[in-house]
């Protein structure tokens, strides 16, 4: 062989090795499209460059506005299915809709340079100019390949639990929870459950998402769940079940301790757990699937410390706790130990139950000066421990946990009641609640008695939530989309039982961030506060 | 049952959004970039419904931002032209840009930006606590003269009600804008979102 006569042939082997040098290169240069997946996810959700930078955008016209003040996802949704809000309409941009032709927008399917014309010029697919309101982004080609990419798999793999007929769904029952109040709750997720199914296809309306077709049904089917033994083990045995038979979502739910194990597995596997019965929800509020009634013990907690910081009772206070480590009622005290704190006061605990009685540590209590004793105690601990303390007119004001307390105060001794004042996260009783008579009537109607009402509403208004936010997800069913959609959903309010002042916010993850104050002897009127 | 209305106005607004679509087809677009001439931005018309009205103010103390005790009618009452507008820190569509707009108004209005006052008022006091807003101001860089207004939901109320910007819901929310020429009772009031120069061009009316 020799070169002179298959020049071409070698020419064609040379660049055929330069182009695949230079596609190693391009290869090696370029981030794999995992890393571009993450970009994007991060220009979308937070608004910054692959740099850590916030990207530059013009809005109105001329107002300069950084990605970090207007993210993608504050407008269209984590879910990116586009939220509703101030009657202004976020288009859906998940990979489905995005690159696919949209009929009822009458614009063909995006490509990655009509995504960046649109992102940079705000011109859509078809060329029409897009509402000034959105952002005009200063983006390289490199972040808009990064955008598109994250887009591409947004919204494309169904979610665990959803068949083409079928949605599966949990509740939860974690701990040594009373039989009353376990099967109470369940009655009614089952009645809501059976009730719906019942109701057949219905009609879809309202969707903006293109080729939506009219009806669809989905039969929910109901698993309950119950994890036992000491919390730390709960992790496991919900990873078990849900490996066993995976669900959509986890509605409603009770538990006897902390409910820390349970939001941790539902943030880990990207799981909606909306409204559970939990008196102990986790301290921090930064995480995305998991919705409460409100903070409960910790809320009280605080309301506690603000109250006592209010009448000056802060400097010197004593609290009584029970049960074990990580026990709602240690729990709760740690948070008003640090409240108190804040506030300048000062806070020692004691263990009810504590080998040489607690009645000697109260003894040596009482002579340092106590300002103030704070019971955080079930019923049964504040009767005992009522024959411990002090009576008469210099004796300290008492302060109870409602919760606790299991919201009944009736069989207290009236010594403890009439110096005693405790915090309540609800309506009170004989306060107009119209969305709990709403429930009642649900409960009457179907047959459902009554017995632990609290429990009870509270899983009525988890299932309500659910229904309401599958409803409107319509074909698109998406986790991310169903915490959306409840973001959105203000109106809802107007059917919540118990919390009168409770709203529901873009980003916020409890519904009611305040309580009464009230003076379990009547004389004073009950004050609402929002530590 | 319940989610009719809810559904009612998610179709209310799909329809609204749709004409909003339409419209946008026929508006003119400004290139993003270029700031275009006073001049000629007066002679565009305004993206604002103008009117003009006259509110009393009630006597109730809101706070600002630094926890400091505001009482309402004095703020407002006060000598020297201002501009005041709703909002809610987590609101995730209009407010970031109403806010970024006022900011962007005073950058436009130049030398004569310190005469103009800025007041935000939250329609969600039970969220929107002094800290929060603080924060908000701070993410959006705004002087410290610009003051955010919280207070007992009740407080709020009197206060949005009296302004006519009471939304009902946060999910009511209205773009509203309120301007008053320093020592007049009258107010010119603001409906709509526009650019920091359209903006800016409604507040030289009370300036002058």
């Amino acid at each position: 062989m020799n070169g002179a006569r298959f020049p071409r042939s070698d020419a064609f082997v040379a660049l055929l090795l330069l182009a695949l040098a230079l596609a190693v290169a391009a290869e090696a240069q370029g981030p794999p499209p995992d890393d571009l997946v993450a970009a994007g996810r991060r220009l979308y959700r937070e608004g910054r460059l692959a740099s850590g930078e916030a990207v530059g955008a013009l809005v109105q016209g001329d107002v300069p506005v950084l990605g970090t003040q207007m993210t993608c996802q504050s407008c269209h949704g984590r879910s990116g299915m586009g939220a509703i809000e101030s009657g202004r309409i976020p288009s859906a941009l998940t990979g489905p809709v995005l690159f696919a032709p949209d009929a009822q927008r009458r614009r063909p399917a995006y490509d990655e340079r009509t995504l960046a014309r649109a992102l940079r010029e705000g011109v859509d697919s078809a060329k029409r100019p897009i509402d000034p309101l959105m952002p005009r982004f200063r983006l390289s080609d490199r972040d808009v390949a990064a955008l598109a990419a994250y887009l591409r798999q947004l919204g494309s793999a169904p979610p665990p639990g959803v068949g083409p007929t079928s949605l599966r769904v949990a509740t939860l029952v974690a701990g040594d929870v009373a039989g009353d109040v376990q099967q109470a709750m369940l009655d009614v997720i089952e009645a809501f459950v059976a009730d719906r199914n019942r109701s057949g296809p219905q009609r879809l309306r309202g969707g903006h998402a293109p080729n939506q077709p009219k009806e669809t049904f989905r039969e929910w089917s109901l698993d309950v769940w119950r994890v036992g033994g000491p919390p730390a083990t709960w992790r496991a045995q919900l990873d078990a079940q849900y490996r066993e038979r995976p669900v959509f979502a986890l509605v409603g739910g009770v538990a006897s301790e902390t409910w820390q194990p349970i939001h941790d597995f539902c943030e880990s596997v990207q799981m909606p757990c909306l409204l559970p019965d939990a008196d102990l929800p986790p301290a921090d509020d930064g995480s995305f699937y998991s919705l409460y009634y409100s903070r409960g013990l910790r809320l009280e907690a605080e309301i506690t410390a603000a109250a006592l910081a209010a009448e000056g009772l802060a400097a010197n206070v004593t609290a009584v706790v029970e049960g074990g480590q990580g026990s709602p009622s240690r729990e709760a005290a740690a948070v008003l130990a640090r409240a108190l704190e804040q506030r300048g006061g000062r806070m020692r605990t004691l263990d009810a139950r504590s080998g040489s009685g607690p009645d000697a540590a109260l003894a040596r209590a009482m002579r340092d000066g106590i300002s103030a004793i704070v019971l955080w105690l079930k019923t049964d601990g504040v009767r005992r421990f009522a024959s411990n303390l002090e009576t008469g007119g210099g004796a300290p004001p008492l302060f109870l946990s409602a919760t606790l307390l299991a919201w009944r105060w009736e069989g207290l001794p009236t010594d403890v009641r009439s110096r005693a004042k405790a915090v309540h996260l609800s309506s009170l009783p004989g306060e107009p609640d119209p969305a709990l008579e709403r429930f009642r009537a649900w409960a009457r109607a179907r047959g459902l008695r009554i017995r632990e009402e609290r429990h009870q509403a509270h899983a009525y208004f988890a299932c309500l939530a659910f229904a309401e936010g599958t409803k409107h997800m319509g074909r698109f069913m998406s986790r991310d989309y169903l915490l959306d959609l409840l973001d959105h959903a203000s109106s809802l309010t107007a059917y919540l039982p118990l919390y009168l002042r409770a709203g529901m916010t873009p980003g916020q993850r409890v519904l009611s961030r305040g309580g009464y104050v009230i003076d379990l002897s009547g004389r004073l009127k009950p004050v609402w506060v929002v530590p | 049952m319940s989610m009719t209305r809810f559904r009612v106005r998610v179709i209310a607004l799909a329809t609204i959004g749709v004409l909003l679509l339409a419209g946008g087809t026929a508006m003119a677009q400004d290139p993003p970039m270029d700031h275009s001439h006073h001049a000629a931005a007066m002679a565009k018309p305004s993206p604002f419904q103008r009117s003009q009205h006259e509110y009393s103010v009630p006597e109730v103390t809101l706070r600002d931002q630094a926890g400091r005790p505001v009482p309402v009618g004095e703020l407002l009452g006060a000598p020297g032209p201002l501009a005041v507008n709703f909002i809610f820190t987590t609101c995730t569509t209009i407010c970031p840009v109403m806010t970024a707009t006022f900011a962007q108004m005073r950058r436009e209005l130049g030398p004569e930006a310190d005469r103009i006052r800025l007041v935000s008022i939250t329609i969600d006091p039970e969220h929107d606590t002094p800290a929060v807003l603080a924060e908000y101001a701070k993410r959006f860089g705004a002087a410290s003269d610009w003051r955010f207004l919280t207070g007992s939901p009740g407080d709020v109320e009197d206060v949005l009600r009296a302004f006519d910007a009471w939304p009902g819901s946060k999910a009511g929310h209205r773009p509203i804008t309120l301007l008053r020429r320093g020592g007049e009772r009258g107010w010119v009031r603001l409906e709509g979102l526009g650019s920091g120069s359209a903006l800016a061009d409604q507040v030289r009316t009370v300036l002058e």
